[in-house]
């Protein structure tokens, strides 16, 4: 059975929406959030910070604990995550699962992941792949699609495959927010993986169900219909 | 007022459980004095296991500890009360006699169970783990099981004294909220 994710882009206190990772607008106050979450049968949420990590900012506690007090369910949390410190208080106030990108980047990446998994375990670490497709190429970014990994696609996967860490979350970032559908062309390239659950995110226009792929997340479609409070 | 109180673990998810329990209206404190037994201990999960033994031994905890208390077990914390433990590379607490191995098999490559999945109480939990307790398909008295591929795998146990869930309850939406519910046996007018 598919996975179905509900992905909740963040800033401050309020869900926001973008396109392409860029120019959010505020959707609700997340204190709000139990009130208007869709009725579609998501059963986990992804919960993203996308500025937090592009201007060197602590994770976003507040917003953790904020969604954590109105679900039973679990919580993937990514933004600005670089330390065991910031992951131990991820969890003490909601968090199950950490999203990493950027911090992939650094070149401290191997032990930061070895210090990650030793301490809450390969399954709770997410790592995402955010691409843009250049042509037909996907091109891996970090913070928030602003810059470059300095690998290809295929060199950068290999190094993540590496790690051996719990899942992974495949974003592209052209389709993002754009309900234009997912990225059905990554799906040949990931073939190959087996051995860890694979998620497809952007763009989605419903839960877009790829049985290669072992969950989906949506968000666009239904934070639209919300109004802004 | 039922009182559950959680060994802190570095790195659990004990935002989650706090707020988990404060729906309840059940209170949930940080085991201080290991002499109290006016509650139920809980062992958080999300972890390592490795790293669970080592808190647990850093601080002093013993099998027989957990073994005199009423306990609530969850994903990590449920594996490290088996016998052996593969993550770890040693013996576990022991309370329960199960072998916690790498999750495998011959048909099925992944190695992580991750997402609801259902339980042979008929109800859908949320799993993350990537080694479990396989178990035949027989049945025994208080063992619930799932799957992984083609092969069962323990769900949760529950004893007298006990509730071992290798899922997450606090992460299970009402399934899990029912489940503890009946097992610190709340009624309708406690949460």
């Amino acid at each position: 059975m598919v996975r179905k994710i509900f992905k909740i882009d963040i800033k401050n206190d309020h869900v926001v929406k973008g396109r392409q990772l860029e120019g959010v607008r505020k959707i609700l106050k997340l204190q709000n959030l139990r009130d208007h979450f869709p009725n579609l049968d998501a059963t986990e949420i992804l919960l993203v910070d996308y500025t937090k990590s592009n201007f060197g900012l602590e994770p976003n506690y507040e917003a953790v604990e904020l969604v954590a007090s109105q679900f039973n369910l679990p919580i993937t949390y990514g933004g600005g995550i670089f330390s065991i410190e910031q992951i131990r208080r991820l969890a003490s106030v909601g968090a199950s699962r950490f999203y990493l990108n950027s911090m992939l980047y650094r070149h401290n990446a191997r032990e930061l992941l070895d210090q990650f998994c030793a301490e809450v375990g390969r399954q709770s670490i997410v790592v995402g792949i955010e691409y843009r497709l250049v042509g037909s190429t996907p091109v891996p970014y970090f913070n928030a699609g602003r810059d470059i990994f300095n690998k290809d696609f295929n060199r950068h996967l290999n190094f993540v495959l590496d790690f051996d860490v719990g899942e992974l979350i495949f974003t592209c970032i052209n389709n993002d927010g754009m309900k234009t559908g997912l990225d059905h062309s990554i799906i040949n390239r990931l073939s190959h993986i087996k051995n860890i659950p694979k998620i497809i995110a952007g763009g989605a226009t419903d839960f877009d169900y790829d049985v290669q792929f072992d969950g989906c997340a949506i968000s666009t479609l239904y934070l639209e219909s919300i109004n802004n409070d | 007022m039922i009182k559950i109180r959680y060994v802190p673990i570095p790195g659990s998810n004990i935002g989650a459980l706090a707020k988990f329990f404060d729906r309840m209206s059940v209170q949930f404190e940080e085991l201080l004095d290991y002499g109290i037994k006016d509650s139920f201990i809980l062992i958080p999960g999300v972890g390592n296991c490795r790293h669970h033994l080592d808190v647990l031994a850093e601080r002093g905890f013993t099998a027989a500890f957990f073994e005199s208390n009423k306990l609530i077990t969850i994903c990590a914390g449920f594996q490290i009360m088996c016998q052996f433990v593969e993550e770890s590379q040693s013996d576990g607490l022991g309370l329960l006699d199960y072998d916690v191995l790498k999750l495998s098999s011959d048909t099925q490559s992944m190695s992580i169970n991750t997402g609801f999945k259902e339980a042979s109480d008929g109800n859908r939990y949320f799993f993350n783990h990537s080694f479990g307790v396989f178990v035949d398909g027989v049945e025994r008295q208080g063992v619930f099981t799932s799957t992984f591929g083609p092969q069962k795998i323990i769900s949760h146990v529950v004893t007298e004294n006990g509730l071992h869930c290798q899922f997450h309850p606090e992460l299970s939406g009402e399934c899990g909220v029912t489940l503890i519910k009946n097992f610190l046996n709340i009624g309708s007018n406690n949460g």
